[in-house]
């Protein structure tokens, strides 16, 4: 089956911005705010981003409150506390960076109230939950607390576990760029097992796991990525000469990150429909190489529209 | 003799609130144009006495008339188009350029503001103009019709290289390419498209050039920015402890050095003694002719022009003393 999927972000709708800039100013953490008090205004926001994306098999809650990607779960984990601005990856995008100043744990439920909210919202669908992976959230953390990075490490993946412990989502994705974009072999290795855990974890109840990288270079990591066993592993197929190195490695289960949601020019629909069929796999899902956040919405309204016109076409061929 | 430690600055000064305002009300229909440029003028005035006051050699208009370094030139450029929001952090967003065409060049756009200033520093200090640097450009902005990023960014050298040969028929002797976004991308041939750029930009030009990176991964950039077309590198060192300059210890570095010895980002003024430290780190290796002590970055976002002032000043003052120290 080729399944279309939104990836995780979405750009915000006019009356949400306006409505979190006016009530939170510019600085001011939404997601704490939110969570007090404007449940109905969150509500109406889903519905929109779930209207956008009308026509894709699988799809997100736009991650609509979220301030940053770290700060999503970091600020649901006692140990934690935020700190200055770093810049996100090569983006013209900025977060928090999160300070580990004691043991890690989830407080545990956050995550599983939006996941309700866009169940609620939309019955029907399949839908996909994201959190940070537990190398990424710790490479882009600083760790005053844990003796070693591997240590760090396996307890932001025990959090997350908590955090998405029979969440009703029907796949779990595990952001995990900072695999791809300096991934440290022997570091890696020796947290392996704990990534795994949380794989598995995704996995519970029937729902479908998801390790999705981007921003990096396959090159320098596809051989460790193999060995993780998610049904999906995400590829960021736009930057870099990443197709290749994926057509060439034999990875068969792939959420397919074919469209650049980082700029407006849009694909050609026969090219992308070529490079799909070139995997020779059955087991894709496509989407974007990142969360669609960093363009605006009428052009993520576009890249929906070609996502779900090449999974129907592709479904009709067979 | 040749000057040593030349004193200077990055470029942007705190905005003034009265051409915020202005800008405001411009926009509201409130005022005119020729109203909105002399509340502009008056507040360049303020950015360059207190720059001549502070004690830097070469000095700059203080970028007032700039809202935000991308969008003005995106404004001005042609083949750009106004873009939709986009988010860069909580609820801060920015609307995000479109290029929807070939890049063209319209006319001069930072050459009346060089002229004014060069006019009313007169005999008192240089003056430098600088503009946002293709790479930059590129990489701020979304583009529909170029092939791909590489094919945009060459383009923009090329309109830009009409901006540098504008300024430079006109006797300014100092001109520089603000380039933040350079060491954003890991991707080592990033340093062969910008030594094209910045050879179509600075050919054939009789002022000094040089460009300006922050807040990057600055091993990126060498060795090969040591064979770029240019005179000076202006890095940014305070905000990451002055460890910049391992790396080019590294090196034989035969260009000159823009050298960040006060963090933008911080609110306590750096004390003489704290630069002058700095400074002799950098003399290790280099020349006192070679290297410009300078604030790390544009004094844009320190809250108040007194701060800006304040820590221009402690360079002024780092640099006096070390001259005669020196001598
Ligand atoms: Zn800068």
């Amino acid at each position: 089956m080729i399944l279309s999927a939104s990836f995780g972000s979405f750009p915000r709708p006019d009356f949400l911005r306006e409505y979190q800039i006016k009530r939170y100013g510019k600085q001011k953490r939404v997601d704490d705010a939110m969570r007090e008090g404007d449940i109905e205004v969150l509500k109406r926001g889903v519905r929109a981003v779930v209207e956008d994306q009308t026509g894709l098999d699988i799809i997100t809650d736009g991650q609509l409150i979220w301030d940053d990607f770290l700060a999503s779960v970091a600020t649901d984990f006692d140990g934690v506390e935020m700190g200055g601005l770093i810049r996100f990856y090569d983006n013209n995008a900025y977060y928090r960076k999160p300070i580990i100043r004691g043991e890690i744990r989830s407080r545990g439920g956050w995550i599983r109230e939006q996941v309700k909210i866009l169940r609620e919202v939309n019955p029907g669908m399949a839908i996909k939950v994201v959190i940070p992976g537990p190398y990424t959230l710790y490479d882009l953390s600083e760790d005053k607390y844990y003796k070693d990075k591997a240590e760090g490490i396996a307890a932001m993946a025990s959090a997350l576990r908590d955090e998405i412990r029979g969440v009703e989502a029907d796949y779990v994705q595990i952001d995990e760029p900072s695999l791809s974009y300096n991934m440290d072999k022997d570091l890696f290795f020796s947290v392996k097992e704990d990534i795994e855990r949380l794989v598995v974890e995704g996995k519970k109840g029937g729902r479908r796991s998801i390790l999705a990288t981007y921003f990096g270079d396959l090159n320098s990591c596809i051989d460790e990525l193999s060995e993780i066993r998610a049904d999906y592993i995400g590829v960021d197929a736009v930057s870099f000469d990443n197709y290749e190195v994926l057509a060439q490695s034999g990875l068969k289960n792939v959420q397919l990150g074919l469209v650049d949601a980082r700029n407006v020019k849009m694909e050609e629909e026969a090219e992308v429909i070529k490079r799909i069929e070139g995997l020779g796999s059955n087991n894709i899902i496509i989407s974007t190489n990142c969360g669609m956040e960093f363009i605006p919405r009428e052009y993520a309204l576009k890249k929906v529209d070609l996502l779900s016109t090449i999974a129907n076409r592709m479904g009709e061929s067979k | 003799m040749k000057r040593i430690l030349t004193t200077t600055v990055v470029g942007s000064h705190p905005r003034s609130p009265k051409v915020v305002e202005a800008e405001k009300r411009l926009k509201e229909g409130k005022i005119g144009e020729e109203e909105y440029d002399r509340v502009v003028k008056e507040a360049t005035k303020i950015c360059i006495d207190d720059q001549i006051r502070a004690g830097i050699d070469i000095i700059a208009d203080g970028e007032q008339r700039r809202e935000d370094m991308e969008v003005f030139f995106a404004q001005r450029l042609g083949g750009f188009k106004e873009g939709d929001w986009v988010r860069i952090w909580g609820n801060n967003y920015y609307r995000k350029p479109i290029v929807t065409g070939r890049v063209e060049f319209r006319g001069p756009m930072t050459l009346d503001d060089w002229r004014f200033a060069s006019e009313y520093a007169g005999n008192r200090a240089e003056v430098k103009q600088m503009f946002t640097g293709p790479y930059t450009m590129a990489d701020w902005a979304f583009y529909e019709a170029h092939e791909d990023r590489w094919d945009l960014t060459l383009d923009l050298a090329e309109a830009l290289a009409k901006e540098a040969k504008a300024l430079d028929k006109a006797g300014c002797p100092y001109i520089q390419i603000d380039e933040p976004a350079l060491c954003t991308h890991p991707q080592k041939e990033e340093m062969e498209l910008q030594a094209k750029a910045l050879e179509i930009i600075t050919k054939g030009l009789k002022a000094k050039t040089a460009m300006h990176v922050c807040y990057g991964d600055f091993s990126l950039l060498f060795p090969d920015a040591l064979d770029f077309k240019i005179d000076l590198i202006d890095l940014e060192f305070a905000n990451s402890d002055f460890r910049t300059l391992d790396i080019l210890r590294e090196y034989d570095f035969t260009k000159e050095l823009g050298f960040g010895v006060v963090d933008v980002h911080k609110r306590e003024v750096e004390s003489v003694e704290e630069i002058k430290k700095n400074i002799r780190r950098a003399l290790e290796f280099l020349s006192p002719e070679q290297v410009y002590p300078k604030p790390d970055c544009g004094l844009k976002l320190l809250p108040s022009e007194e701060l800006a002032y304040r820590k221009l000043k402690a360079i002024g003052d780092a640099v006096k003393e070390l001259r005669e120290e020196l001598s």
